[in-house]
């Protein structure tokens, strides 16, 4: 919601606060504020000029010479291709260093030989409206010199209030009278009423209002003649003109020119002037009215009811709008006229011509008008509203105040009907201020709360005897209607900032979920022994589960492992850097949730079944470090494309190049703790070897492993993977060997027996 | 100051003059160096042009570097051998945790102070769990807010992917009695376009806090005790109103940082309908939520200037930034 300084200051006459002042205050007690800008800055050094002389250029048809008057004695020369130019117009020049809303830099340029020093601007350029033909033609009264952005009315502060997350206090402070209110209560200050004149009851309008469907709460119609003495050419509106020109130079629609202005700082496009008076009324006041062409209603009945599946309705904007059950109508004796607190129809729009019109002022309901609005798309000012809940009272409100509006233009009131409960029932709420007290955790006197609650305009009451007090809101809050919901109000003019922090909890001991310390520890004892962790997204092209609005629409699934990520992030990564140790910790999705990790240690002179082998020893580990039985992992040694094993379960495997990946939440459930036990130290020294055998293409580490182990004594304790080099047909592995008797030293000659005996078993 | 483009020229000049390899070195790379200045001048770069700027300063400094190492190893004698160390190399042999996992683990210690314990929740939700039990119900504008990524099984269950860490608060609600103090970190995903600080996916840690006397003080005091040891320094903060559909008063919270407000959570007094819908229906227990982006929190902390890296699995960025010290 966009409101203009000046109009709440119009409403809080006594307010002091500076715009930035006001927003802060704002902010703090009231709403979040979007932002706050003046409209006016977009069109800096572009001023009001006067065209003192018009000459064809020598060398293009299509252009002109214009000389400019923009100031004491200083003229511009401009060459400018609108046909509409003419001598002794006033138009909006933009000089030379200014940048207009659309970017445009304006400079000084050479236009086939002749110099132009800035430029006459359309409406479109100034960024006033979407299309225009032509310069805009600014009226005859404007001061040449002058910024064309006061003319316009538009050098005004506007403060853009966040109404999206506001929930049920939207419609409270979707209106100028809704926040002005507010700001006389966070100020303090007196809220000056809007002027309104009586609704006139006695005329009868020659139209019987009927409602069919409790969807619509209250109906009332407004019959308006006299709009024949104005001629309306909507042909003016698209030939380069501004909404300027309807008030100062025409004499159509006399409406007080600050609610032209108002509705061109809001941007809004200009229409008839009494769609522009409903649109006005709207923004006042948070009610939507329509505005139908009286004549073009047919009938002496007007109906609200639920429209059937299938009916179609032709809208404002030539739309045709297929219907479904439910959908609130608004019909006269031969057709749908207006789609219900969203827009109205084209067979009883006002245009050119229009003499009467019937202005309609209702209340629907909130969740209907959500459902229509959101289906068809069609989120208008007036949906947008309705959708959010609108007290009844509104209603009557707008129309008092837009009789009030139009009394001065001469319009005359016709006749006037009402259908329906124009009453709010609000729930009486029973608080407790002890409550109050310990939900803030502030001692705020009886008195304080009191204050509070009579400055919002809430009746207090409160029986002799009752702990409590009995609360009524008024109208215009619709969203108290519980205790917490009064708390809030108290809070915040109370003033979060004089809300003590109080620390006063009692120490508790924690227990974390166990997946989670267990994927902590996993991650920090990963990265101490050189892991760095990656973050990879989880949408894939194959998977279980689909997602129906996919942000890829290449990768239409959820990812069913980490496995690939991690592949592609090595390959992407191993330009950069020679080895690379990557893990990924996250969910996974089958037909469910997984916790997976992915491993890839990976070196540019391995190959994939080295680069397997170490990262699964870094596996190893990293879950020996945190306290697990790393023997239960069956496999001693792998290689790509296998499967790891736990406690003889499936837990993991390792693709073709080498990344290995685990599924922690199984593995979670079966992992058994280190059972430590002291060994002695031993009294004698290991004798170390490394041996190198060759072998053929097919035999892996794990199977040379598993031999040399078959082949040596007890004393040897200790084999380790330690190399593999391939050499033409054969490969050869390098191990390291550790040898040891607990009652002696080894001699050399025993370890070297040992090591014979391996080699010749290698040899043949 | 001297501009990035001066120190340029004066390199290509000082090379083409062969200036002494020392003294380059000194000249450009030292402390004082023309490389240390050129990065103090960041700060005063528009931050448009901030990331390109870096990246062009980044190269310049790699390629001094390059040149003095190269020049260096020819002036030694070629009996002793030196081998470059590649920084990236030097980096990823100490490897690290990502930003996000950091930042959640070290707002863990802190609440963990604090009695916090860590819960979490599943990913894919049900509608029930993400809005309804929430207070979120399907005509509820508020809805709009999430922009939903729905998932569909081969049976056509349909499902979603949660938009917020919030459903945790009602899972623990329902399997534990108050007192109940967790925080629940973990992913959350959004339908929307992406730019440089919007993402499909991103991480959130809730927080749930309920006993018998549970304020709008005591989550102040928490609040600002969590901020205090997040930046290590005493940060001011500021409550403002809200809305939420699930917490009544609502608010939100943001903290004072160079010289601005910066929003940095959303936070509240649980509703009476959600403790309802937990299962928690003792008028005595009441308490606050709170939930905060971790992105948004790495990117002031760490000065990261575009979300997508997160997910980037880019190691020129992950190996930086893991081992940033908080």
């Amino acid at each position: 919601m966009k409101i203009p300084y000046s109009i709440i200051k119009n409403s809080v006459p006594q307010l002091t606060h500076s715009p930035e002042e006001l927003v802060n205050l704002i902010t703090l007690k009231s709403y979040e504020v979007d932002s706050v800008y003046n409209p006016g800055e977009a069109l800096k050094n572009v001023v009001v000029g006067h065209i003192q002389k018009v000459t064809p250029h020598p060398n293009a048809d299509k252009l002109n010479i214009a000389e400019v008057l923009v100031g004491n004695n200083e003229v511009l020369t401009i060459v400018c291709g609108a046909k509409n130019i003419e001598l002794g117009q006033k138009v909006a020049v933009a000089k030379v260093g200014a940048t207009l809303p659309n970017g445009l830099n304006i400079q000084a340029v050479n236009l086939r030989g002749q110099d132009s020093f800035g430029m006459i601007c359309s409406a479109q350029e100034l960024g006033l409206q979407d299309a225009s033909d032509g310069i805009l033609v600014l009226p005859g009264l404007a001061e040449v010199g002058t910024p064309v952005a006061e003319v316009l009315g538009l050098n005004e502060v506007i403060i853009d209030i966040d109404n999206k997350g506001l929930g049920t206090r939207a419609s409270d402070s979707s209106s100028f009278y809704g926040v002005a209110r507010e700001v006389a209560l966070i100020t303090n200050n007196q809220l000056k009423p809007i002027d309104f004149s009586p609704i006139p009851f006695k005329q009868k309008l020659k139209k019987n209002i009927k409602i069919q469907t409790n969807l619509c709460k209250y109906y009332s119609l407004l019959e308006l003649s006299g709009l024949s003495k104005y001629k309306f050419d909507s042909n003016i509106l698209s030939k380069g003109t501004y909404r300027v020109d309807l008030y100062v130079q025409t004499d159509i629609f006399k409406l007080d020119s600050s609610i032209h202005k108002t509705l061109a700082i809001l941007n809004q496009k200009t229409h008839h002037p009494a769609v522009d008076l409903g649109n006005y009324i709207l923004f006042e006041t948070g009610q939507p009215v329509h505005i139908f062409d009286a004549e073009k209603v047919k009938g002496d009945n007007i109906i609200v009811r639920e429209a059937k599946k299938g009916e179609i309705f032709n809208a404002l904007d030539g739309a045709e709008i297929l219907l479904e059950d439910g959908d609130i109508v608004i019909c006269d004796s031969e057709e749908i006229i207006a789609l219900a607190g969203i827009m109205g129809g084209l067979s009883t729009s006002v245009g050119d011509g229009t003499t009467r019109v019937l202005i309609e002022s209702a209340n629907f309901d909130h969740n209907r008008i959500r459902q229509t609005a959101r289906r068809l798309k069609l989120l208008t000012e007036s949906a947008k509203r309705f959708e959010r809940q609108i007290p009844v009272e509104l209603a009557d409100i707008a129309i008092q105040r837009l009789i009030n509006l139009v009394e001065k233009s001469g319009l005359e009131t016709l006749g006037y009907a009402n259908h329906g409960d124009n009453k709010t029932e609000h729930k009486i709420v029973h608080l407790d201020y002890d409550y109050v007290r310990k939900y803030i955790g502030a001692d705020i006197s009886d008195n304080d709360i009191n204050q509070i609650l009579k400055s919002l305009n809430i009746e207090v009451n409160k029986s002799f005897g009752s702990k409590k007090h009995s609360l009524i809101s008024p109208y215009w809050r619709l969203d108290l209607n519980t205790s917490e919901e009064y708390i809030e109000e108290i809070a915040r003019l109370y003033g979060y900032d004089n809300i003590p922090a109080k620390l006063d909890i009692a120490i508790t001991q924690t227990k974390s979920d166990l997946v989670f310390n267990f994927k902590r520890q996993l991650s920090e004892e990963l990265a101490k022994i050189g892991y760095t962790e990656i973050l990879t997204y989880p949408y894939s092209e194959e998977g279980s589960l689909q997602l129906l609005n996919p942000v890829d629409e290449t990768k239409p699934y959820l990812r069913q492992n980490l496995i690939k990520s991690m592949a592609r992030a090595i390959d992407n990564n191993s330009k950069y850097i020679d080895t690379l140790k990557l893990f990924e910790i996250s969910n996974v999705f089958t037909s469910e949730q997984h916790l997976h990790l992915s491993l890839g240690h990976w070196h540019k002179e391995n190959d994939n079944n080295n680069n397997a082998n170490q990262t699964y020893s870094d596996l190893l580990k990293v879950i020996a470090q945190i306290g697990f039985d790393y023997n239960k992992f069956s496999n001693k040694l792998i290689e790509s494309k296998n499967i790891i094993h736990y406690a003889e379960q499936p837990v993991g495997w390792s693709d073709e190049s080498g990344v290995i990946e685990v599924d922690i939440s199984v593995l979670i459930n079966i992992l058994s703790p280190i059972k430590e036990r002291y060994h002695s130290i031993p009294k004698y020294p290991a004798v170390k070897r490394d041996i190198t055998v060759t072998v053929s293409n097919t035999s892996s580490a794990q199977d040379i492993s598993n031999t040399i182990q078959s082949i040596v004594s007890p004393r040897c304790y200790y084999i380790g993977f330690r190399d593999k080099f391939q050499n033409g047909d054969s490969i050869n592995y390098t191990f390291h060997l550790e040898f040891r008797d607990l009652e002696r030293s080894l001699s050399d000659e025993e370890v070297n027996k040992e090591i014979d005996l391996i080699q010749k078993h290698f040899v043949k | 100051m001297i501009s990035i483009e001066e120190v340029i020229k004066e390199y290509k000049d000082d090379k083409k003059n062969s200036l002494d390899i020392d003294k380059l070195e000194y000249k450009y790379l030292s402390r004082k160096g023309y490389i240390a200045e050129l990065f103090k001048g960041i700060k005063d770069i528009i931050p448009e042009k901030k990331s390109a700027y870096g990246k062009k300063l980044n190269e310049l400094k790699q390629n001094i570097e390059e040149y003095v190492l190269k020049n260096k190893t020819q002036q030694t004698e070629s009996n002793i051998e030196i081998y470059p160390i590649n920084q990236l190399d030097m980096q990823s042999n100490l490897g690290g945790l990502s930003p996000i996992s950091r930042l959640i683990f070290k707002i863990q210690d802190i609440f963990d102070e604090l009695g916090f314990s860590v819960a979490v929740g599943p990913e894919l939700e049900s509608e029930k769990y993400n809005f309804d039990l929430l207070n979120i119900p399907e005509s509820h504008p508020a809805r709009d807010v999430w922009d939903t990524m729905w998932v569909q099984n081969p049976a056509g269950i349909k499902s979603l992917l949660r938009t917020h860490t919030s459903p945790v608060q009602i899972h623990y609600m329902e399997n534990n009695k108050p007192p109940i103090r967790i925080i629940a970190p973990g992913k959350v995903y959004r339908y929307e376009a992406t730019d440089s600080t919007h993402e499909t996916v991103f991480h959130q840690v809730e927080g749930l806090f309920l006993d018998d006397k549970a304020s709008i003080s005591t989550f102040k005091g928490v609040i600002n005790y969590f901020f205090k040891e997040l930046f290590q320094q005493d940060v001011k903060i500021r409550l403002r109103p809200s809305y939420f559909p699930f917490t009544e008063p609502s608010f939100e919270i943001d903290i004072w940082l160079e010289d601005k407000w910066l929003e940095i959570a959303g936070a509240g007094m649980v509703n009476r309908k959600v403790l309802e819908n937990g299962g928690i229906t003792d008028p005595n227990i009441q308490g606050f939520a709170f939930g905060f982006g971790v992105e948004r929190l790495a990117m002031i902390l760490y000065g990261i200037d575009d979300i997508r890296l997160i997910h980037s699995a880019d190691i020129r960025f992950a190996s930086q930034l893991g081992k940033i010290q908080l």
